[in-house]
């Protein structure tokens, strides 16, 4: 990472893209203090996120991995009450809110609440997962490259839910991808990521419009092509 | 949670159930067969003269562990020889002296270096005799002075050992050309047909019954005495005199001829032990109840015994062995260490391991549980350690993300997830243990290994089976039962992996 400054505002989507190598994940992994950081400063809400203690930074910024990563020991309902049940939440508030989160990702609580992961399809697995991310009523979220490993149909299908949310619930995001479609698609603002570096920043029309150097040319084209 | 949480307790309760065993008189025996016998008769004598209760701990190995069990108060009482006594236990020099003289210093020794009591002298010696058959007129071992007509059959043994032949020839001057050995289990035969004139024996051998042989006198002191007594403890007699006083009523009792007699009953007839003490005891009017069947059938006994044993040292191996293995997780550098200790405990043969036990712990339930728990130990680290491995790591950095502490991802996820490899690791301990419980009874920890153990002394096949079989259903039934244990914590939802 080399002088990577960006910022996001509340209720934004920043989508976050480049080839693999490029460090897009790193990034987001130094924003919940998953990975150290040794220069530089991370804010989050107005605080530097080295002054908030990293289990309770973690608790407060939902996180949709890759994979699902489901706990594959736990129902549906366990795996998305985990952030709540980590911070006490009473357990009235975590069922009503669970149940709220399956009707929200149509996956009615009757027929999922009490299915494992093994008992689920990948598309359904990474729904429970964005639940999960969702539960604790995050301020901000971070996916890190969530359908990556799903056929295009349930990826659409994902893409879709994703952007009914950013409607209904204007969570500030930030999401990681290699893939250009979805990057213009979901991000408000697009940062184009290059070995560590950011090649530009910009509404996917500015990018479109004006791609500052080769790289991002390049970069659009052959993945839009594809 | 609740199934797990009741199988805790009854494990639990299981092993407490063997800490507690009634005050009694116990009383030990060695594992050969006349050792057995002493042993009953004392116990039925104790229990028909005196008040007190009386544990039987037979079996106990050879010299060494029974003396030691006695030393640790584990037994009582045990009947044991002059002779071994003052060359093993006294670490003397046989110095020519007398039966009683023998006696004598055998009693004062023990007393001041152990605080143990010689008994009364029981009346007979196992030890080294010279026989011949009765029309040869040989009586004492003088007679056979210049007798190079005889043909002298002794066994391979006894012509090799210095205190054999050589020094038998050179104590008494008898002029003998040295005699070729030959096979002692061919000798008695060869006697009664004329082929040999003279051989050696052990005086109470029950085999000699059968014959009519002289048993020649050792009139000039040649062979070390080994008089019978029972070695008590002498807390025990200061507690209940009356226990030396209920066995001062056997001294002299038991001639050589009268061993023979019982030896052949309990080694050659196959009766039971309880049976041939009773009709000596009832014949000298020193009991007069038969012994009872005992409530608990032996087998019983020594299955719940077997349970307990294994059980407990399996229990207290998940105690040391599961956190164990979450610690070399967590320290990985330690790992290769921890499981190379493990298992190199594992490579010590299991009569060596319980052998190691007995200066630490003594005999008795305590060194074999101890002994147990050691073999326990390896299979259950190393499944805890591969349990926990194989967590996806995947789901660690899940957690991590969602602000699960290192603690949560281990409570929470790696051991739900490593349960039934945990358990898969205690299967496999308690089954090891099972098997490997049978040689516990060597040192006197009871169990199947009892019935195993007397039926191999005794070359007795029903009595090995009545160990074996139990032992082998027990250790089935422990594997099985462990499988559903197994299955029982593998969490919901995730499939067996394989």
């Amino acid at each position: 990472m080399d002088d990577v400054s960006f910022k996001v505002d509340e209720g934004e989507t920043l989508s976050v893209m480049g080839t693999s190598g490029s460090g897009k994940s790193t990034l987001l992994r130094t924003l919940n203090r998953l990975i150290p950081f040794s220069e530089g400063k991370i804010e989050f809400r107005g605080q530097d996120i080295m002054d908030i203690p990293d289990i309770e930074l973690r608790r407060q910024i939902g996180y949709v991995l890759q994979q699902p990563a489901l706990f594959p020991h736990w129902n549906t309902e366990k795996n998305i009450g985990l952030v709540p049940r980590l911070l006490n939440w009473p357990k009235e508030k975590t069922a009503s809110r669970v149940k709220e989160l399956l009707e929200l990702m149509q996956m009615p609580y009757k027929k999922y609440g009490n299915r494992y992961p093994s008992e689920l399809s990948g598309g359904e697995q990474q729904r429970v997962g964005i639940a999960r991310a969702l539960a604790a009523k995050p301020k901000l979220i971070l996916y890190d490259e969530p359908f990556s490993a799903l056929d295009p149909i349930t990826k659409t299908d994902l893409q879709q839910e994703v952007l009914r949310l950013k409607e209904n619930m204007q969570i500030t995001s930030i999401f990681v991808t290699h893939d250009v479609e979805e990057a213009f698609l979901l991000g408000d603002r697009v940062l184009i990521l290059d070995h560590g570096k950011v090649m530009q920043t910009g509404t996917p029309e500015e990018i479109k419009q004006n791609p500052a150097n080769e790289f991002v040319k390049k970069f659009i084209k052959t993945k839009n092509e594809v | 949670m609740k199934f797990r949480l009741r199988i805790w307790i009854l494990l639990f309760s299981l092993c407490l159930s063997g800490l507690t065993w009634g005050q009694r008189i116990s009383i030990g025996s060695k594992t050969h067969p006349e050792s057995r016998l002493l042993g009953e008769i004392m116990a039925q004598t104790i229990e028909q003269n005196t008040d007190l209760e009386v544990s039987r701990r037979f079996g106990l190995g050879g010299t060494l562990i029974c003396f030691e069990a006695l030393k640790t108060a584990e037994i009582d009482t045990y009947a044991e020889y002059t002779g071994t006594v003052w060359k093993a236990i006294l670490k003397r020099t046989y110095e020519d002296q007398s039966a009683t003289e023998l006696y004598n210093q055998v009693a004062e020794g023990v007393e001041k270096q152990y605080n143990f009591v010689a008994g009364p002298n029981l009346g007979f010696s196992n030890s080294y005799v010279i026989i011949a058959p009765k029309r040869l007129g040989l009586k004492k071992i003088s007679d056979l002075q210049g007798r190079s007509d005889l043909k002298l059959g002794f066994s391979n043994e006894f012509v090799k050992r210095k205190d054999g032949f050589p020094g038998l020839n050179n104590h008494y001057d008898l002029r003998l050309p040295n005699p070729r050995g030959m096979e002692h289990g061919l000798a008695y035969k060869a006697l009664a047909e004329g082929k040999i004139d003279v051989t050696d024996a052990y005086s109470t051998d029950g085999r000699l019954i059968e014959y009519d042989f002289q048993l020649m006198e050792d009139n000039k002191d040649f062979f070390p005495d080994y008089s019978a007594f029972p070695l008590i403890r002498k807390e025990i007699i200061d507690q209940y005199p009356e226990v030396l006083e209920a066995l001062n009523l056997l001294e002299g009792l038991l001639t050589e001829e009268k061993m023979q007699e019982l030896n052949h009953r309990l080694e050659i007839d196959k009766e039971s032990l309880g049976i041939i003490a009773y009709d000596f005891l009832s014949n000298a009017d020193i009991v007069s109840e038969k012994p009872g069947i005992t409530s608990v059938h032996p087998i019983v006994r020594q299955t719940l015994e077997h349970i307990r044993l294994t059980f407990l040292a399996t229990f207290l191996a998940i105690l040391l062995a599961v956190p164990l293995g979450i610690f070399i997780t967590y320290k990985k550098k330690l790992a290769g260490a921890m499981l190379s200790v493990t298992g190199v405990i594992q490579t010590v043969p299991s009569l060596a391991l319980l052998g190691f036990m007995i200066p630490l712990f003594g005999i008795g339930f305590t060194p074999a549980v101890v002994a147990l728990f050691l073999y326990a130990l390896l299979p259950i680290v190393r499944n805890t350690y591969t349990g926990l491995q194989s967590t996806d790591h995947i789901l660690i950095e899940a957690g991590r993300a969602m602000g699960m502490t290192q603690k949560q991802i281990l409570f929470r996820v790696r051991l739900p997830l490593a349960m039934d490899m945990i358990m898969a690791g205690v299967r496999t301990a308690l089954t090891i243990n099972i098997g490997t419980a049978t040689l516990a009874a060597f040192i006197g920890a009871g169990g199947l290994g009892e019935s195993i153990i007397t039926g191999i002394t005794l070359n007795d096949n029903n009595m090995i089976l009545r160990g074996a079989i139990p032992a082998a259903i027990l250790a089935l039934l422990a594997d099985q039962g462990m499988a559903l244990v197994e299955k029982a914590v593998r969490p919901k939802g995730v499939v067996k992996r394989d």
